[in-house]
């Protein structure tokens, strides 16, 4: 499955600086950078549903957008079906776009309110050039209300008059209209009531399995990726610190966040509650990360190299990978074999390119 | 011992009775339809339900403080045998961060961006304490301290902006705190924090809980939470307690259907209802709110809503499955 001719969307060391002026009172109203993504890499496979998980403001939806390219990387490329999509614009890159999605966390912000159901995914349809006029049109956009499992009789209604979970359908319709091959759900079912955000993942996998769509499925709890995903990262402060099948993340997770992510996880059982073990302090601002591994500061493994040096991305296993300067069984912390080459000194940058 | 009895002997904290909140508008629509809660003193209580079951609007009702488009139709809620909603509004605002205090989901509903915190907690206590400037400051320090605040010295100055989410909100637990009232009523307490932080509030707040022995009133959407703080628990659906006993009982062995189809994940949502969702209103109004998702409803689930039934000497559920025979029969 690491054949690059099955990949359909890659991330190679992508990296996304945003600049932001302080707020008032900062000061001189000197320009300071938020690196949002640092050289994260990433693919995924055709047909196949990758989770990207980490706490708000750790750069998921940034990554998200870059692999849309719906914003332009600072550094590093972002790969498409085999075309390099930092490179091409105009016609190519909407014929490009065409075949990848995206679908938000707030599904009522994303939909016209002035648009009937109809009139939405005629847009859709038609924005894209699609040639489909008359009963052909009609015959899809039925087709596409009945995969999402909504009532020809919503064609003539307006989103205000839709449930939460029920416009989170019409924005899946609506990103289903063009025959995506690439979707990314970001945070799809933070906003929803527990009756609707098992409907929506159970329809989001449907989805999935029956059209043989990828997915990117952006999620800030774990529950939610051990269900969904196949591959999950875990992202902290910009950088991908774990990559691998979920299974193996959740069994024999590589990265002390990952470990602490898991057992944050809480537990419906009463008698767990004594089990708690915590990582002390936050997440620092992206504004002033920390030297060396992001994660030092809270690390109960961190070490004098942690607070100097970058890991660099590491195999550990079968398509498991792993930002971080040692190994660890259980809680038995050793050297990796090879470490030599995964150093870098922090600031400087020598990139493999591909 | 009858609830009454209770509230007089000083054994319950606060004691919701029967309570109905409506709101009112174009869309008129009942949304508590006769709410018991108990909460003896001593004890953590949760109330359970999805967003938008009303939970919120139950504590405005505990602090008289609904807004507008919401009316009492029915009810009293005890409060060390004053009624909360028949008191006059200068007697509640005495009540309220005295013997009171509440932590919301968001910081930013309880703390002034515009002012520094430690002034912020010792407010609350000047305010309710009568303390001077600075025996109020030591106080604030030591505040600070207890939830965990780092450095307490130095974010004393700071404005909320300067904290993280996770400072911001020890900040608004220490403030709950700053007056040792009798109940604390926390709404969605870590809703708005992530994981990692998250897990170090309900550590904090488990811990303060045991070591002021404090009485609780939880509202959370959420089973871990739950099952992280409380002793007991009343599930809401449908404006009314469907179940309510022993966190352990309720959740390792749930006795009502929807109860047990909420900790498996497995909450339908009904027929797909357009256009009817704003409204939400009901096929029959007596019939049991759980009627359009539960997998074992009969004739009888229909025609009203199940009384209140114990069962096992300490659990409280409303469902037909439980008035005549056992739950086991009934859901295996
Ligand atoms: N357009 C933007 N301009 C400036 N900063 C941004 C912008 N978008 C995101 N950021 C910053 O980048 C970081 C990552 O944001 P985001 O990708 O939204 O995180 P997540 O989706 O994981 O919550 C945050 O610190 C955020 O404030
Ligand atoms: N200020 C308000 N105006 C109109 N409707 C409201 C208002 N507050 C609450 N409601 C309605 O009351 C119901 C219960 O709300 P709330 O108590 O906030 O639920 P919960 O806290 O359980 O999520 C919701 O359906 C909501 O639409
Ligand atoms: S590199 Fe060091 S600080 Fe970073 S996660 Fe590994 S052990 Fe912890
Ligand atoms: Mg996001
Ligand atoms: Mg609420």
């Amino acid at each position: 499955m690491t054949e690059s001719s099955e990949i359909i969307s890659e991330a190679v060391e992508v990296s996304k600086a945003y600049s932001s002026r302080p707020g008032f009172g900062a000061g001189s109203g000197k320009r300071t950078l938020v690196q949002a993504v640092d050289r994260a890499s990433l693919q995924i496979v055709h047909g196949e549903s990758v989770g990207l998980v980490g706490e708000s403001g750790c750069g998921k939806s940034t990554l998200g957008r870059l692999l849309l390219r719906l914003e332009m990387p600072t550094d590093g490329t972002v790969w498409f079906n085999g075309a390099d999509i930092t490179r091409i614009r105009g016609r190519k890159l909407r014929m490009k776009r065409r075949q990848m999605q995206m679908i938000f966390q707030d599904p009522a912000s994303s939909l016209n309110p002035r648009f009937t159901v109809e009139n939405t995914l005629t847009e859709a349809i038609t924005a894209h050039k699609s040639k489909l006029k008359g009963r052909a049109l009609k015959a899809h956009i039925a087709a596409l209300l009945n995969m999402v499992g909504l009532p020809v009789s919503s064609l003539e209604r307006h989103p205000h008059e839709f449930s939460g979970g029920e416009k989170q359908r019409i924005s899946i319709a609506r990103a289903l209209a063009v025959e995506p091959r690439f979707l990314i759900a970001d945070e799809p079912v933070t906003a929803l009531d527990l009756a609707s955000q098992g409907q929506i993942l159970s329809l989001l996998q449907s989805v999935q399995r029956e059209l043989g769509v990828a997915f990117l499925f952006i999620a800030h709890d774990m529950e939610t990726v051990q269900r969904m995903c196949s591959r999950t990262a875990v992202m902290y402060l910009g950088r991908i610190v774990e990559f691998a099948p979920t299974e193996a993340l959740f069994k024999t997770p590589k990265h002390p966040y990952t470990h602490a992510l898991l057992l944050s996880q809480l537990s419906k059982d009463p008698d767990l509650r004594t089990a708690m073990h915590l990582l002390p302090g936050e997440p620092p601002s992206p504004l002033n990360p920390p030297a060396g591994c992001h994660f030092h500061p809270r690390c109960p493994h961190a070490d004098i190299q942690c607070k100097t040096l970058v890991p660099l991305p590491r195999p550990v296993g079968e398509n498991h990978v792993v930002r971080c300067h040692f190994d660890f069984d259980g809680n038995q912390k050793s050297d990796p074999k090879s470490n030599e080459d995964n150093l870098y000194e922090s600031g400087k940058k020598e990139k493999k390119r591909p | 011992m009858s609830t009454a009895d209770a509230q007089r002997t000083g054994k319950t904290m606060l004691s919701i009775r029967d309570l109905g909140i409506e709101i009112s508008g174009d869309a008129s629509h009942p949304v508590l339809k006769g709410l018991n809660l108990d909460i003896p003193r001593g004890q953590t209580v949760a109330l359970l339900g999805e967003s938008g079951s009303g939970k919120t609007l139950a504590a405005y009702a505990v602090l008289n403080l609904l807004p507008q488009v919401a009316r009492v139709t029915s009810g009293e809620i005890l409060f060390q045998q004053t009624d909360l909603l028949q008191l006059p509004a200068k007697k509640m605002s005495h009540i309220l961060g005295n013997q009171i205090g509440m932590v919301y989901q968001e910081p930013s509903t309880s703390l002034n961006p515009l002012m520094q915190v430690g002034k912020q907690i010792g407010e609350t206590l000047r305010l309710h304490k009568s303390l001077g400037r600075r025996a109020a400051r030591e106080q604030v320090l030591s505040l600070m301290e207890l939830v965990g605040v780092p450095d307490p010295r130095r974010r004393y100055r700071n404005l909320p902006h300067q904290l993280s989410g996770g400072v911001r909100q020890r900040v608004v637990i220490a403030m709950a705190l700053a007056c040792r009232p009798d109940l604390i009523l926390a709404d969605e307490p870590t809703s708005a924090l992530d994981a990692t932080v998250q897990a170090q509030i309900l550590d904090l707040l488990s811990r303060l809980i045991q070591d002021l022995r404090m009485s609780v009133f939880l509202i959370s959407h959420d089973m871990g939470v739950v099952a992280a703080l409380a002793d007991r628990v009343a599930v809401l659906k449908g404006g009314i307690v469907v179940e309510n006993g022993d966190v352990r009982d309720v959740l390792k062995d749930p006795a009502h259907p929807y109860t047990a189809a909420m900790l498996s994940g497995d909450i339908q949502g009904g027929k797909m209802q357009v256009a009817t969702s704003i409204t939400q209103t009901e096929s029959a109004p007596d019939a049991c709110p759980f009627l359009n998702d539960c997998r074992w409803a009969r004739k009888e689930c229909r025609t009203a809503t199940p009384e209140e039934t114990i069962i096992d000497g300490n659990r409280m559920v409303r469902c037909f499955l439980h008035t005549q025979t056992s739950v086991t029969e009934g859901m295996e």
